[in-house]
């Protein structure tokens, strides 16, 4: 459904010239991609950069009239390789530290998150123990081969469904499916060594 | 029990969920790239009809999801193609088919099918002669084997008597009911098939046994009854209206069929035909052979036909005149029938003229 919804909005943009459509579908898929962004990244601004970037590169993509199956498995594509692309420029640290500098700098309001009234500390906190337990995690899944390492952050952090985690990993479903039931497999072995 | 990652891993998926950029940075960002949308797309533009739907096929459908469909797709399709071309091409394979041939029954059955389906007793009429000129051509492709098979050739040979007796009735019945011409144009075709088949049937004599030789002559006595019904369906259109058929036409037409008749025989046909278009009148006269044989071929018969005076002084004779080329054509194969008959049972038949060995079978038969 969702996937209907966006070839809509797409549909619209290219024969209505309509760039409102995109306006919803950045609306849709920001906070995704940000998350997802975040989880890898030492710090908000990089996330957000990487956020901005995704969509501008997503309607060049769509400005080219290149074919999409799927809008959102294209916007995880596209961070993914901006996120490879910074770690490539320089490894990441993910280190409390600098994590804690950056986020404690948020100036923003009080906002509700999930029903919860959270301060900007009580937010910064959450960010941190995701990026704390993201980068533990990572360093753990670091044994593991690169393909099964997506897979199982895609599918089991970003709760993506497969028809996108195929779509990121340019994967046929089943190939990604069988993918992640190995890489379970792998996960488990590591779990009982450590 | 279940991996520590994994529960981590799901942990961390609950703690993603209270992640939330700036609100702040999410509206100015959507309004950056809002901009950068409006100064990049053209003015809006009458966009074509057909490139609507194109991009609306492209986007709700692209290619990958064909992909996924195109293996049932083509699999039905091919179903569809196997079933409807498939039978199209096993029939128009058929048709090249021979007696023997795996598709052979499927021609038969296809033609038959295709006579009951015409409409009209012309267009059946139609599709017997034309399906009579297969009948032809498998004769002649049997034939033309290295080593003749009898048993084939004699299967032929009653096909064809058969289809002959048939194409008679249906001529008949075609020159009652339709028009004139109709029944002319059919007649002519008959005509000229029935020859063709009294001849092919002689080709396949060359290297028959004398058994065969003589269901092949039964075969040729048919067709040749066949070949005189058309002359007469011409006479008597002629006759009824002198347009739609010359006088002419009717004379050559007796003049070939006696001919090739003669030359299959090898009898004599007491016929004589004499045609003088410059008095506008066809004369067709049938008299006694000029041989000495001793056969009892017809009595004399004289016609007058097509009178441009306009007489028709003859009009009932020509049944009776067409009777007689027929009891002559007849009696000529069975002559030729007992020489073959006479040459199984081993006679010492006399070598010489056709005149002689007529004469020694009929004394034997006598």
């Amino acid at each position: 459904m969702s996937n209907i919804i966006d070839k809509y909005l797409l549909f619209r943009l290219r024969t209505k010239q309509d760039p409102e459509a995109f306006a919803t579908l950045y609306d849709r898929y920001v906070e995704a991609i940000y998350r997802f962004s975040i989880l890898k990244l030492s710090s908000k601004e990089e996330a957000e950069d990487v956020t901005s970037e995704t969509f501008t590169r997503a309607w060049q993509y769509i400005q080219e009239r290149n074919e999409i199956t799927h809008f959102r498995a294209l916007l995880y594509r596209i961070a993914r390789n901006l996120i490879a692309d910074r770690y490539r420029r320089a490894k990441p640290i993910i280190s409390l530290e600098a994590i804690t500098s950056v986020t404690f700098e948020s100036d923003m309001a009080s906002e509700s998150v999930e029903g919860k009234f959270m301060g900007d500390k009580g937010r910064a906190s959450v960010v941190i123990e995701a990026q704390a337990e993201a980068s533990l995690i990572i360093s753990k899944l670091e044994r593991l081969k690169e393909d099964y390492r997506d897979v199982l952050t895609l599918r089991l952090v970003d709760d993506l469904p497969f028809s996108v985690i195929a779509g990121i990993l340019e994967k046929p479903v089943g190939t990604v499916r069988v993918l992640f039931h190995r890489a379970m497999k792998a996960l488990e072995k590591i779990d009982s060594l450590s | 029990m279940k991996s520590n990652l994994l529960i981590k891993m799901k942990e961390l998926r609950h703690r993603e969920r209270f992640i939330k950029p700036d609100e702040a940075w999410i509206r100015a960002t959507r309004q950056t790239l809002l901009l950068r949308a409006e100064q990049a797309l053209p003015p809006q533009s009458k966009v074509k009809t057909s490139t609507i739907i194109k991009d609306a096929v492209s986007t709700i459908f692209p290619a990958t999801t064909f992909q996924y469909m195109t293996r049932p797709v083509f699999a039905v399709f091919s179903f569809i193609v196997l079933i409807l071309g498939g039978s199209m091409m096993s029939v128009s394979a058929s048709e090249r088919s021979n007696p023997g041939d795996f598709l052979y029954g499927l021609k038969i059955v296809t033609e038959q099918t295709r006579i009951a389906i015409a409409s009209g007793k012309n267009e059946k009429l139609k599709l017997k002669t034309e399906f009579t000129g297969r009948r032809v051509s498998e004769l002649r492709a049997i034939t033309s084997a290295p080593q003749t098979d009898n048993q084939k050739v004699s299967e032929m040979a009653s096909v064809l008597k058969q289809d002959m007796s048939t194409l008679k009735d249906q001529l008949a019945e075609v020159s009652k009911e339709s028009t004139p011409a109709a029944a002319v144009e059919a007649a002519k075709k008959i005509d000229t098939q029935t020859n063709d088949v009294i001849v092919a049937l002689q080709e396949s004599k060359v290297n028959l046994n004398a058994e065969t030789k003589a269901q092949v002559t039964e075969a040729q006595s048919a067709a040749s009854e066949t070949g005189v019904k058309a002359i007469e369906v011409m006479a008597v259109k002629h006759q009824e209206d002198g347009g739609t058929v010359s006088a002419s036409d009717v004379a050559a037409a007796i003049k070939e069929h006696a001919k090739i008749v003669t030359d299959v025989t090898n009898v004599p046909l007491p016929v004589i035909v004499t045609t003088s278009t410059a008095s506008g009148t066809t004369l067709v006269v049938i008299t006694a052979p000029t041989s000495t044989s001793s056969s009892t071929l017809p009595l004399p018969v004289a016609l007058e036909l097509g009178s441009s005076t306009g007489t028709q002084a003859t009009t009932t004779t020509i049944p009776t005149l067409l009777d007689q080329v027929k009891d002559a054509t007849s009696q000529a194969f069975a002559i030729q029938k007992e020489k073959e008959v006479a040459s199984s049972t081993q006679v010492n038949v006399q070598t010489g003229t056709s005149t002689t060995i007529i004469t020694t079978t009929s004394t034997k038969n006598e």
